[in-house]
């Protein structure tokens, strides 16, 4: 989405209260809010309701405070979200949800689902191994290589500068290919 | 990074895997956010909705510009027009004859357009005449668009018919912008409104006549970026004035709700063109540097202002500084500052170009020069995106147009000087082929 049109359905909201704006919004930014979430906790129940708390959160935030002037809507979003986790983990540990049950399931049903799932568990391994790394290489890992976000945005998201993101990225890289070998 | 790690990686975003939401969620979700929010907003009333706070305060601006224009009583015969401009095929329809400028039928073919148009002028239906020269601007962007890939003719012929093509598309096009404007000023409330109705559909059209132009103007060895980017600024501020006309116009929640719509687009394409001609003034400023790197193959000035290609530093006389320079032509913004299309003040070089001349320039001036207009750009497009957030589409809209003037110089400025570094640098490579001890392995 173009940052104008963003800056344009921002002021519609805060100014107006306008819904369809605010669907826009959502629209746009539903599904990336939501990997995000689901990369950080166990079950897709917890990735489920905290990113429906996100955007409620996000609409309240938008047209109760007084209205500020938001520079741009990616780093709020970022930001709300990683406190909605941290607020999350705090009250309490979330259940893990295994699913390795499901696997055995499947490779019951034939060769080309076997392939599937073979594929499945490289991807869980793969994301079990990202989840050992540290939350800021996780976090940079995500934008870049699964939401492929450019330097410029990541270094907005995660409010660093550019440099810095490329320093980072390169270390992330190293370390995550340093522990999937294993 | 490992290949097959990164084939992994973005495999995670395939929609299959777990690690993206469910469809029904998406939707439910959307579905409880949106009630919770009507069941919140049911508390404010009607007055507050967002389009009447926009379509006041645009209306409130018009009337205090157009306040102390008396209306024109002249005799109207309107009829209430229904414009199907077919947005879908337009251009494709729009050449309806085959002939090309240069052709003897081309000119029979201007002819029986003239008639229409004058036609729409005597029934006194200004609506119907914009929508004319749109059209016939469309054909002769057409036209030359065809000219440029025809075979048939060789340069010099190409050259000259393209001329004449673009003679007449500038007339077009200045006269879709004075029918505009007599419409705005001068015409009564319900041309106003039958202008503002067709507001969508001739917005689509000027785009259409705007991408044919930079097709144009993207055609290796263009000499027409000057003109093109000329018209691309006076279709621009029709634009702004006919989704400002189709505002005040609007009779109702929809076709406010619609106008509104029209304006925001202008706006927000306003600024993208600004963020790309400021992305592009990075590219060619970088491009003007390796000019310096080049420095002793390029063109040396001597202090009598005479021009010296040579390969290496040059003799001992006096006074001869050895800088690599450029040429730009003398009507060109780098050096007016200004295109033609705004400049009613005097330019700043206090030259009057009126035959085109070559100016010599440093790389330096040239960057520096880049820069300015780049800069100017980007100060006006944070104005447009303050008044944004502001929620302040009214004056965003007038902010948006000087923007679109600023873009429109530093495109200009941009073209100019990539043409002109490219100039030196492909005359360098061919010097370099010549030296017969640089030895680069190039072809």
């Amino acid at each position: 989405m173009k940052h104008a049109r963003e800056l344009l359905l921002l002021s519609k909201i805060q100014k107006q209260r306008d819904a369809t704006a605010f669907a826009e919004l959502y629209d746009e930014y539903i599904a990336r809010m939501y990997r995000f979430v689901a990369f950080k906790v166990e079950s897709r129940q917890e990735a489920e309701d905290l990113t429906s708390e996100l955007f409620l959160k996000l609409w309240e935030y938008l047209t109760k405070s007084e209205q500020k002037h938001i520079d741009s809507l990616n780093g709020l979003i970022y930001r709300m979200a990683r406190n909605i986790i941290i607020d999350h983990y705090r009250k309490g540990a979330s259940k893990k949800e295994f699913g390795i049950d499901e696997y055995a399931l499947m490779l019951e049903t034939g060769d080309k689902e076997l392939r599937r799932v073979e594929a499945k568990i490289d991807a869980e391994k793969l994301i079990q191994t990202m989840k050992q790394l540290k939350q800021e290489y996780q976090e940079i890992l995500l934008l870049r290589y699964i939401e492929e976000l450019s330097i410029k945005e990541i270094a907005h998201v995660m409010g660093k500068k550019r440099t810095n993101v490329r320093v980072t990225l390169h270390r992330a890289r190293t370390v995550l290919e340093d522990v999937y070998k294993k | 990074m490992n290949p097959q790690l990164k084939t992994q990686l973005k495999a995670l975003q395939a929609a299959e895997h777990e690690l993206n939401p469910r469809k029904e969620w998406v939707e439910d979700t959307r579905a409880m956010l949106l009630s919770r929010i009507q069941s919140e907003r049911s508390e404010y009333s009607a007055a507050e909705s967002s389009v009447g706070v926009v379509a006041d305060a645009i209306a409130e601006s018009l009337r205090t510009k157009f306040a102390w224009t008396m209306y024109i009583g002249k005799p109207v015969m309107v009829s209430v027009l229904v414009f199907a401009i077919a947005s879908s095929g337009w251009i494709a329809s729009a050449s309806a004859t085959n002939s090309l400028p240069g052709d003897t039928l081309w000119r029979v073919k201007l002819a029986t357009e003239k008639t229409q148009v004058v036609l729409a002028e005597i029934t006194g239906n200004d609506t119907k005449e914009v929508a004319l020269q749109l059209k016939f601007a469309a054909r002769r962007a057409e036209e030359i668009k065809i000219v440029a890939a025809e075979e048939r003719f060789d340069a010099e012929e190409k050259t000259k018919r393209t001329e004449e093509g673009v003679e007449k598309l500038k007339e077009n096009v200045a006269s879709v912008d004075e029918s505009i404007k007599k419409t705005i000023q001068f015409g009564e409330d319900v041309e106003k409104k039958e202008l503002g109705k067709v507001a969508k559909d001739l917005s689509t059209a000027t785009e259409e006549v705007a991408d044919a132009l930079d097709a144009i103007a993207s055609a290796p060895d263009s000499v027409l970026s000057k003109d093109v980017h000329e018209m691309k600024q006076t279709l621009d501020e029709v634009d702004i004035e006919v989704a400002r006309v189709a505002v005040e116009g609007a009779e109702n929640d929809a076709e406010r709700i619609e106008a509104e719509q029209l304006v925001e687009d202008k706006i927000v394409s306003l600024i993208t063109d600004a963020d790309k001609s400021i992305d592009e003034s990075v590219v060619v400023k970088d491009l003007a540097e390796q000019v310096e790197e080049h420095a002793d193959h390029a063109s040396v000035i001597s202090a009598s202002g005479a021009v010296e290609g040579t390969e290496n530093t040059v003799s001992g006389s006096e006074g001869v500084v050895d800088v690599p320079v450029l040429e730009v032509s003398s009507s060109s913004p780098i050096v007016t500052g200004e295109l033609d299309v705004f400049s009613d003040d005097a330019d700043q070089t206090g030259d009057t170009p009126e035959s085109e001349t070559v100016v010599l320039l440093t790389v330096d001036e040239l960057t520096s020069r880049v820069e300015e207009a780049s800069q100017e750009v980007q100060t006006r497009a944070e104005e447009v995106r303050t008044l944004i957030t502001d929620g302040n589409l009214s004056e965003a809209l007038d902010k948006a147009r000087d923007l679109g003037r600023a873009t429109s110089v530093s495109e200009q400025v941009n073209t100019d000087t990539k043409s002109a570094v490219e100039q030196v640098l492909s005359d360098t490579s061919e010097d370099t082929e010549e030296t017969t001890d640089v030895s680069d392995g190039r072809e």
